[in-house]
């Protein structure tokens, strides 16, 4: 599968849009991470366990966006978009969407 | 005589530590990471970056992939207090100014970082985004994060 956020595969031509793909994800830490982080807020810096749980928690959207375009015979997505909401303390919500659809030749690596 | 009464100095001296220790960690967590940015920001000054979206048609590519890159940030202490103090006058917040300018050079590096590892010459495309993270009861945001994303592609 091809994931860029450019409007075309660089190289390779669009045979067919299948429509817009989406996934979604909520997720929080454990209370052990928000002290931590209340911590920071005293020390000021990075809140790593928030980077992480962002970064998984994107990685999981992009996964359920990217089995919503298999399912529907895409073999890449394009223009794909992110958007972060935090829905209440500690948790925040993941968005990722994007345009599936099949390019002429597949490369070899995803 | 009244029990509470040696609360009182704790009551007073507990945020005037804090101010200390947030004014002193936050100096100090702020000059090194902007060290650190700028070593990294060297090293990662080969790739290209663009937010155009049309790549030159004139490129030979061999690769295209996504790339991002993520960071949450928090002010310390005393620059929170210090926030809450100019808001009161109204002006340029610096020290929220500084924090942002962190996070976002922070979260480019780790694009940039994670595109160089996929062997890439160029980013196309780069979008940033801003989110508050953990709106907290007392309704003043925790932390921020910003991120970074793009197209990395490789020329053969």
């Amino acid at each position: 599968m091809i994931v860029v956020n450019t409007e075309s595969v660089p190289g390779l031509p669009i045979l067919e849009v299948k429509g817009l793909v989406q996934g979604n994800t909520v997720r929080a830490k454990h209370v052990g991470r928000d002290i931590a982080a209340s911590f920071k807020n005293i020390f000021g810096g990075e809140l790593r366990g928030y980077t992480e749980l962002l970064t998984e928690a994107r990685r999981e959207a992009l996964g359920r966006m990217l089995r919503q375009a298999q399912a529907i015979g895409a073999n890449a997505v394009v223009n794909v978009r992110f958007a972060t909401s935090s829905i209440t303390s500690g948790a925040a919500e993941l968005y990722a969407y994007g345009t599936a659809v099949v390019v002429d030749t597949p490369t070899p690596d995803s | 005589m009244n029990s509470d009464s040696f609360l009182v100095p704790i009551y007073f001296l507990t945020p005037v530590l804090l101010l200390i220790l947030g004014f002193i960690s936050g100096k100090a967590a702020e000059h090194f990471h902007f060290a650190r940015l700028k070593i990294k920001e060297e090293e990662l000054s080969s790739i290209m970056m663009c937010n155009m979206k049309t790549i030159p048609t004139n490129w030979k590519l061999d690769r295209a992939f996504l790339v991002s890159g993520s960071v949450v940030i928090a002010n310390d202490y005393f620059k929170t207090f210090a926030a809450t103090l100019r808001n009161l006058i109204g002006g340029r917040m610096r020290s929220y100014e500084a924090l942002l300018e962190r996070g976002r050079r922070e979260a480019i590096v780790r694009m940039l970082e994670e595109a160089r590892n996929g062997s890439a010459n160029a980013v196309w495309n780069v979008r940033l985004a801003t989110s508050p993270i953990q709106a907290e009861q007392t309704g003043r945001s925790s932390g921020i994060e910003l991120l970074a994303f793009g197209t990395a592609l490789r020329a053969s």
